[in-house]
C-alpha cells in the first residue's frame, strides 16, 4: 500500500464492473482496494480518499453499506444502474455524496477523486 | 461420466493416492523425529490433495473407508497435538501405503537456495513433474471426467497470476490441479512446462517480461476456452483480464438462470424471485463490457419486462419462460463469434410482445415515496432518543412520517413494513406518554428506529424487507409492560377525572384497542373545555368512538382490499366555538363506509341532553366524518 496516493475503495460484487471501475480510478492516480461487501470496513490508516459503492448485488445493499461507512469523512459515490430517480433521493439521505448512473465517466470520478466538489 | 471412463481412470488415481499417502507418512516421520517440521502450507496441501482424491474414488472402492477415517484423523497432524496421537496416525498411514500398489517414496529435494515463499509452490511442482514422468502416457485418458474442474482451476490460476499472490493460495490451487491432472492422465510434459512458466510469473514476477506474461495469459486463456484467440467480434478482445472477469460473472448468472428455469418448470406459476430480477439489473452492463451490445440491449429489455412482472407480482407466462430458458446458452461467451448478425432479432421481438402493459407496471413504488417523503426518518440519530424532552421536539414529524409510511406500505401490500411502522408509532407514543413512570428506553428506541432504516434501505433497493423477530418481540414486550404500568398508575390516580378531555378519550381508545387487539391511532387536538362541557363531550364521544372502531374492524376485508392500513386512524378536533357552544369533528381515515340510519338513531338516542346535534357522513376519498355540537 502506498499511503502517498489517494486511496479509493470499491464495494462491488461483480468482477466485471469492479474491474472497470478499478481501471478508471487507477488512471486517475488512485490506489484502488476492493472492499468486502459482506463485512464492510476500512482500515483507519491511510484514510480513504473516495469510496464507491454499487447500489445492488446478490449480497449487497448500497444504502445499508453507505450508512455503515458513515464515519469516514470522504466523498462516497453510489453507483446505480436502475435509472430510477428514487435512488438519488434515498442514496443522498443514506449518506452518499453523489449518486452516479452506471457507467460513471472519468470526468465524474475525477471530480470526486480530487475533492473538487468541496470547492 | 460413465463407469467405463471411471475404471480407466483408476490406475493413475491409485498412484496419486499412494504418492500422497507416502508424502504424508514422510511428513509425519519428520515431525515425530524432531527434524525439519513440515510447513503448514505443505500439510494443508496434503490434506487437500487427499480430499480431492477421495472424492474421485468410486463409492464401492475399498479405500474409501480408510481414507474417510484418515480425513478425520488429519487434524492431529494439522494442529499440534500429543506425540502419541500422531504416532497412531503414522501407523495408520503406513498401513494404507502398504495396501496400495505402485508404492514409491517421495524424496524431497534440498530447498536451501529457494526463497521461503516459493518453497511450497516448487515442492508441488516438483512432485507433479515426478508423477508426470512416471505416468503411463499410453493409458487411455479420462480427460472428460475432470475437464470442467481443470478449466475452473486454470481460470483461478489466471486470476492468481494477475497480482502478487500469497504462496498458500498458489500452492492450494496447484495442488488441486496436480491431483486432477494425475487422475485425468493429461499430456504431462506440456502441462508441466506451462506450470513452470506460471510458477515463475507468480513467484518472481520481476524476471518475467511483459511479452512473456502476455503469452502466458494467452496460453491460460486458450486452454479453458478451447479456442485459439478470444472471440473476434469483441471490441476489447485483447483485454483478457476483462474477459476473464466477464466470464466469471456470466458463469454465476448462467447457473442462477438455469436453476430458476428448472424450478419454475417444476412449479407452475411460481412468482418471480428478486434474485432473478437482480441478475438482469447487472447483466446488460457486464455483457456490454465484453462488447456484445446486441445482447446487452436484449438483456436491458429483459430487465424492463421482468420488472413489470415483479412489480405486479405476476408469474412469468409460459412463452416468456421459454425465452428465459434460452438465455443461459446466449451467455456462453465462447459461442459469440459464431453468432449470425440477426441472432437476437427474433427473441427480441418475441419479448417485446410479451412485455407487461404499462398499466401493470405503473403501480406506485415505495422507493419513489421513500426518496421524497421520509426526510426525517432517514436521518434518525441516537441523540434524538436520549430522553423524552429531546424526542418530544421531533416526535410530531417522526410520527407523521411513520403514519405516512404505514399508509404507503399498506397500499403497496408491504405487510412487514406496515406492521413495523404501526409498532413504532405505538411504541413512540407510549414512551412519550409514560415518560416519568419508568426508566427512559433510549437504547431500545434507537435500536427500533435504526432497524426501520435497515428495512427502508431494503425496500428502497426492492429487496424483501425482513424484520428482526427478536427485536420485534422485545419491542412488543416493552410496550405491553409500559401499558400495564400506565394502567396500574391510572387506576390509583385520584385526579383521573381532572385530566383534559383529549387525554381521557385517549385512554378510552387505548383500552378499546387493547380489548379488540387492533391498532388504533388516535389524535385529539382539543383545547381545555369547562369541566361540565368536557364531561358531556366525553359521554357523547365515547359511544361514537366505540361504534366507529367496531365498524372499521368489521370492514377490515374491504379496507385491506382498498389498500388501507390495518391500523385505524381517528382524528378528533375542535372546529368551532361560539356563544359557549362547541363543534367537534371526528375524522376517520379509510374507505367511505355508509352509516346506517338505525345506527345513527341509536347513538343519538343515548346522547346527553346538552348535545344539540350529531351528524355523520362519508368524505369522498378520505373516509368518514362525525360532527358533534354541544351547547354551553
Amino acid at each position: 500500500m502506498n499511503p502517498s496516493l489517494p486511496q479509493a475503495w470499491i464495494f462491488e460484487d461483480s468482477a466485471t464492473l469492479a474491474l472497470q471501475l478499478e481501471r478508471l480510478l487507477r488512471e486517475l492516480g488512485c490506489q484502488v482496494h476492493r472492499g468486502d461487501v459482506a463485512a464492510p470496513a476500512l482500515p483507519p490508516q491511510p484514510p480513504p480518499a473516495l469510496i464507491c459503492v454499487a447500489l445492488l448485488g446478490p449480497q449487497l445493499n448500497g444504502f445499508k453499506l453507505l450508512r455503515r461507512l458513515a464515519a469516514h469523512n470522504c466523498p462516497k459515490l453510489l453507483l446505480t444502474a436502475t435509472g430510477r430517480g428514487s435512488d438519488v433521493g434515498w442514496g443522498l439521505q443514506a449518506g452518499a455524496t453523489a449518486v452516479l448512473a452506471w457507467p460513471p465517466t472519468r470526468e465524474q470520478l475525477q471530480r470526486y477523486c480530487r475533492g473538487d466538489q468541496h470547492r | 461420466m460413465t463407469a467405463a471412463t471411471l475404471t480407466l481412470a483408476l490406475p493413475p488415481l491409485r498412484r496419486a493416492l499412494a504418492a500422497a499417502l507416502q508424502e504424508l507418512a514422510l511428513a509425519l516421520q519428520r515431525k515425530l523425529g524432531g527434524r525439519t517440521a513440515p510447513t503448514m502450507a505443505e500439510l494443508v496441501c496434503l490434506n487437500l490433495r487427499l480430499r480431492q482424491l477421495y472424492q474421485w474414488l468410486p463409492l464401492a472402492d475399498a479405500e474409501r473407508g480408510p481414507l474417510d477415517k484418515l480425513q478425520r484423523l488429519l487434524p492431529a497432524l494439522l494442529q499440534p497435538q500429543a506425540a502419541a496421537a500422531q504416532a497412531r496416525l503414522l501407523a495408520f498411514v503406513l498401513q494404507r501405503v502398504q495396501a496400495l500398489p505402485s508404492s514409491r517414496w517421495v524424496a524431497l529435494r534440498s530447498r536451501a537456495t529457494v526463497s521461503r515463499a516459493a518453497q511450497p509452490l516448487l515442492v508441488t511442482l516438483w512432485q507433479w513433474q515426478q508423477q508426470a514422468q512416471d505416468q503411463d502416457t499410453t493409458e487411455p485418458t479420462a480427460f472428460l471426467l475432470v475437464e470442467p474442474y481443470l478449466n475452473r482451476l486454470l481460470l483461478e490460476l489466471a486470476a492468481l497470476a494477475r497480482a502478487p499472490t500469497a504462496p498458500a493460495d498458489v500452492v492450494t490451487v496447484l495442488s488441486r490441479l496436480y491431483a486432477l491432472a494425475a487422475i485425468a492422465g493429461l499430456q504431462p510434459i506440456a502441462f508441466a512446462a506451462l506450470l513452470q512458466r506460471l510458477s515463475l510469473a507468480l513467484t518472481i514476477p520481476a524476471l518475467v517480461t511483459d511479452d512473456e506474461r502476455r503469452a502466458l495469459w494467452q496460453a491460460l486463456w486458450r486452454w479453458p476456452q478451447g479456442q485459439p484467440q478470444p472471440a473476434p467480434p469483441l471490441r476489447e478482445c485483447h483485454d483478457l483480464e476483462l474477459l476473464q472477469a466477464v466470464q466469471h460473472d456470466l458463469a454465476g448468472y448462467r447457473w442462477q438462470l438455469q436453476q430458476f428455469a428448472q424450478q419454475t418448470l417444476a412449479v407452475h406459476e411460481a412468482p418471480l424471485p428478486f434474485a432473478i430480477l437482480l441478475v438482469f439489473y447487472r447483466l446488460p452492463w457486464i455483457v456490454a463490457a465484453a462488447g456484445n451490445t446486441a445482447l446487452a440491449d436484449y438483456c436491458h429489455l429483459w430487465h424492463h419486462c421482468l420488472l413489470g412482472f415483479w412489480r405486479s407480482r405476476l408469474p412469468l407466462p409460459p412463452p416468456a419462460l421459454a425465452l428465459l430458458c434460452q438465455l443461459p446458452q446466449l451467455l456462453e461467451l465462447a459461442q459469440w463469434p459464431q453468432w449470425r448478425a440477426d441472432r437476437l432479432v427474433l427473441p427480441h421481438l418475441q419479448l417485446l410482445a410479451l412485455a407487461p402493459s404499462a398499466a401493470n407496471a405503473a403501480a406506485a413504488e415505495l422507493p419513489e415515496l421513500l426518496s421524497r417523503a421520509f426526510g426525517t426518518l432517514s436521518q434518525a440519530q441516537s441523540a434524538w432518543f436520549a430522553d423524552a424532552d429531546t424526542l418530544q421536539t421531533r416526535s410530531d414529524t417522526l410520527m407523521a412520517e411513520l403514519r405516512q409510511l404505514e399508509r404507503a406500505a399498506a397500499a403497496l401490500r408491504l405487510a412487514a413494513i406496515e406492521n413495523y411502522a404501526s409498532l413504532l408509532l405505538a411504541l413512540t407514543a407510549q414512551a412519550l406518554r409514560s415518560a416519568g413512570l419508568h426508566a427512559w428506553p433510549a437504547e431500545l428506541l434507537w435500536q427500533a428506529y435504526r432497524h426501520l432504516l435497515d428495512l427502508l434501505d431494503e425496500a428502497a433497493a426492492w429487496q424483501q424487507p425482513l424484520p428482526d423477530q427478536a427485536l420485534v418481540q422485545a419491542l412488543q414486550l416493552w410496550l405491553q409492560q409500559a401499558r400495564h404500568e400506565a394502567g396500574a398508575v391510572r387506576e390509583v390516580a385520584p385526579d383521573a377525572a381532572q385530566l383534559p378531555l383529549g387525554q381521557r378519550l385517549q385512554r378510552f381508545v387505548e383500552a378499546l384497542a387493547q380489548t379488540l387487539d387492533q391498532p388504533v391511532h388516535f389524535n385529539a387536538a382539543m383545547p381545555a373545555l369547562p369541566s361540565v362541557q368536557a364531561a358531556v363531550c366525553e359521554a357523547a364521544l365515547q359511544p361514537v368512538l366505540r361504534e366507529e372502531v367496531l365498524a372499521q374492524l368489521q370492514a377490515r376485508t374491504q379496507r385491506r382490499a382498498a389498500g388501507q392500513p390495518r391500523a385505524i386512524t381517528l382524528q378528533l378536533q375542535l372546529v368551532a366555538m361560539a356563544n359557549g357552544a362547541v363543534a367537534i369533528e371526528l375524522n376517520v381515515d379509510g374507505i367511505e363506509l355508509p352509516i346506517e340510519a338505525a345506527t345513527l338513531k341509536r347513538l343519538r338516542y343515548g346522547l346527553p341532553s346538552a348535545v344539540q346535534r350529531l351528524e355523520a357522513g362519508a368524505v369522498p376519498g378520505r373516509g368518514r366524518q362525525w360532527r358533534l355540537i354541544v351547547a354551553d
